[in-house]
């Protein structure tokens, strides 16, 4: 992937949760980038390691830093309790329409994946994330999945542990019947 | 009969006191190591004041991690906002002091893992993934065993290392009263560690840059559960009363001019570099043996480094030589360009296109494209009202919302070829400048 297909690949995803109607914080960008690596297999240049709340890419975040600095990605706080949702700029949509080819390359399987995350709260992006890395990182299934989730992340309930491996079994189950 | 309690005079604190085990683990020769590391590398060449060192840093963490558990747990601050399940069965229990104990050893130990000058060349010798934390873990549970048995009051190196590294860095998954813990030390806003740094390279470099009311923002730390993004499950984060936003506020304002002044400075960015350089190279030389090479380095300090530059020097080594001699004889490249906001406007790419651009010119040799790659960030932090509702720290504070990330992007080359380089740099973005214009 070039720095210009994956800068364009970042643009892209803020605009596609906006418009599957996300709240688009930092926390839902990540989620959104590790669903579309290990369950679209995308070959994002990001790594992600389990952080706080679920896969996180330290490199992605100063990536967002760096454009938010370079005025290509702002920041909107229009809750006072909460930080602040990710939005582009003028900078950041001339960038995209300038660079159709890198955007269209992987538009389909980042509307896919914006799509699956839609209005998702982040407490939920969390769960399915953790249990996507869970099912194909540490190749647990079904049951032992459920464990190994609650295990990672001591404060997911049995039941929240159960529908988030049953949801993303269900993801890989639809994306292996497309190949 | 010894002192029961021992003291260290320190600029920053005056006094910093320790009982009879956490001198045992000072004097140990993991701990007394950090007496030869710098904290800020090469930064002495630059500010000839900057010659303190990761020891007296690590007992400052560590008087600063005491202070705010104190505040944190103080019963009435804790129980307004806070309810930990194990916290509060510890505090029956004569274990709860036993924590605060394994907190300071936590802090004491959290940069035992340094390698000699600090982070100038980890990403060229730790595995992929991997950094100093990693090293510090290991030291912790396995290099200090002798150390942790000859306590009076035994301690579990596993809880030490998991505070120390924190929750991403641990290889365990920590509870909610360890997550808490190690947030004192390591955490984004009110870590100790960053509190720590800031006064002491701010006093050591000579600048006022780093100083803030630490006394007046430490007392106003609180614990409270809060969740930053809309929908999300709350966690414990170290918050603030609001009563202590202009000291937080002046404490962001001291990183942020402390990370655009001294940390990223030029010449600082580019010793960083070229020791790096060095380092890499003299690993090769030394052949070290590669399923051990964690452990040797550990045996190494910054004179060690130092002494092999010049031994370099001394004996015309061919490869080390020019490296060394960048770093010795003050031949460091010059800073000829600092990427600008408009450049970034008219090219979002404009930092890896140069570079590219350059190399060719030049070869990747004699050209250094400095990226930053971690700035001071948005920071951010819960603060607790007086009516007791919680707020973002960046919407109830303009200042905290308009710090500027720092975004500090230079081009350095061979000081022979300045000129060209220059003149290079100006033709291609006035290329790039008519390439935008005709679109």
């Amino acid at each position: 992937m070039t720095n210009k297909e994956s800068l364009a690949m970042l643009f892209q995803m803020i605009k596609s949760l906006i418009e599957a109607g996300n709240w688009t914080g930092e926390t839902s960008i990540h989620k959104a980038f590790y669903i579309l690596q290990k369950l679209k297999e995308v070959d994002v240049k990001y790594d992600f390691v389990l952080y706080l709340h679920g896969p996180f890419s330290f490199a992605l975040r100063d990536d967002i830093s760096k454009y938010v600095a370079y005025d290509y990605i702002k920041l909107v706080y229009d809750s006072p309790k909460y930080g602040p949702k990710h939005n582009l700029t003028d900078a950041s949509i001339r960038f995209l329409n300038e660079n159709q080819d890198s955007v269209e390359k992987y538009d389909e399987q980042i509307n896919a994946v914006c799509n699956l995350i839609n209005t998702s709260s982040v407490s939920s992006l969390e769960k399915l994330a953790t249990a996507l890395y869970v099912m194909k990182e540490l190749n647990q299934a079904g049951t032992d999945a459920e464990k190994k989730l609650m295990e990672l992340k001591p404060h997911i309930k049995p039941d929240e542990a159960k529908n988030a491996v049953n949801e993303v079994t269900r993801w890989i189950q639809d994306e292996s019947k497309k190949e | 009969m010894g002192k029961f309690k021992h003291e260290f005079r320190d600029p920053i604190h005056n006094f910093i006191y320790v009982d009879d085990d956490e001198r045992k683990v000072i004097d140990s020769k993991f701990f007394q190591r950090l007496r030869y590391i710098h904290q800020l590398a090469l930064a002495y060449l630059l500010y000839p004041g900057a010659s303190h060192k990761r020891f007296e840093h690590s007992l400052g963490v560590m008087e600063l991690s005491s202070k705010i558990f104190d505040v944190v747990f103080d019963q009435e601050n804790y129980d307004k906002y806070s309810s930990i399940v194990e916290c509060d069965l510890l505090r029956k229990t004569r274990m709860f002091d036993h924590y605060k104990k394994t907190l300071r050893f936590a802090a004491l130990c959290h940069d035992i893992g340094h390698l000699p000058f600090s982070h100038a060349a980890e990403a060229e010798i730790f595995p992929k993934g991997s950094d100093h934390e990693d090293l510090t873990y290991k030291i912790i549970t396995e290099s200090m065993l002798d150390v942790w048995e000859s306590l009076e009051d035994p301690i579990k190196p596993v809880e030490v290392a998991n505070i120390a590294v924190g929750p991403v860095k641990s290889k365990n998954v920590l509870s909610e009263w360890e997550e808490v813990m190690s947030e004192i030390i390591t955490g984004d806003a009110f870590g100790a560690d960053r509190m720590d740094y800031l006064l002491r390279d701010s006093y050591h470099i000579g600048v006022a840059y780093g100083k803030y009311d630490r006394h007046r923002l430490i007392d106003c730390i609180r614990l409270c559960r809060y969740s930053p993004d809309k929908n999300s499950d709350e966690k414990y984060y170290l918050g603030l009363d609001v009563g202590g936003l202009h000291s937080a506020e002046a404490l962001m304002l001291a990183r942020y001019y402390m990370f655009s002044q001294v940390y990223m400075h030029r010449v600082r960015r580019i010793y960083d570099y070229h020791l790096k350089n060095f380092f890499s190279a003299w690993i090769k030389e030394m052949k070290f043996d590669k399923d051990n090479i964690l452990s040797e380095l550990m045996e190494l300090t910054d004179n060690d480094i130092l002494y092999s530059m010049n031994k370099s020097i001394k004996n015309n080594d061919e490869r080390l030589k020019p490296l060394a001699e960048r770093v010795i004889n003050r031949d460091h490249f010059k800073n000829i360009y600092t990427i600008t906001k408009k450049d970034i406007e008219n090219n979002a790419l404009f930092v890896d296109d140069i570079e590219t651009y350059l190399w060719d010119q030049f070869g990747a040799e004699s050209i250094y494209v400095c990226r930053t790659k971690k700035g001071p960030g948005n920071t951010f932090f819960p603060v607790i009202k007086s009516d007791g509702s919680i707020e973002h720290s960046n919407n109830i504070s303009d200042i905290l919302k308009n710090i500027p990330a720092i975004k500090l992007d230079m081009i350095y080359a061979d000081r022979s070829i300045e000129k060209e380089v220059m003149e290079k740099i100006n033709e291609y973005k006035n290329r790039d400048e008519e390439r935008r214009h005709d679109e």
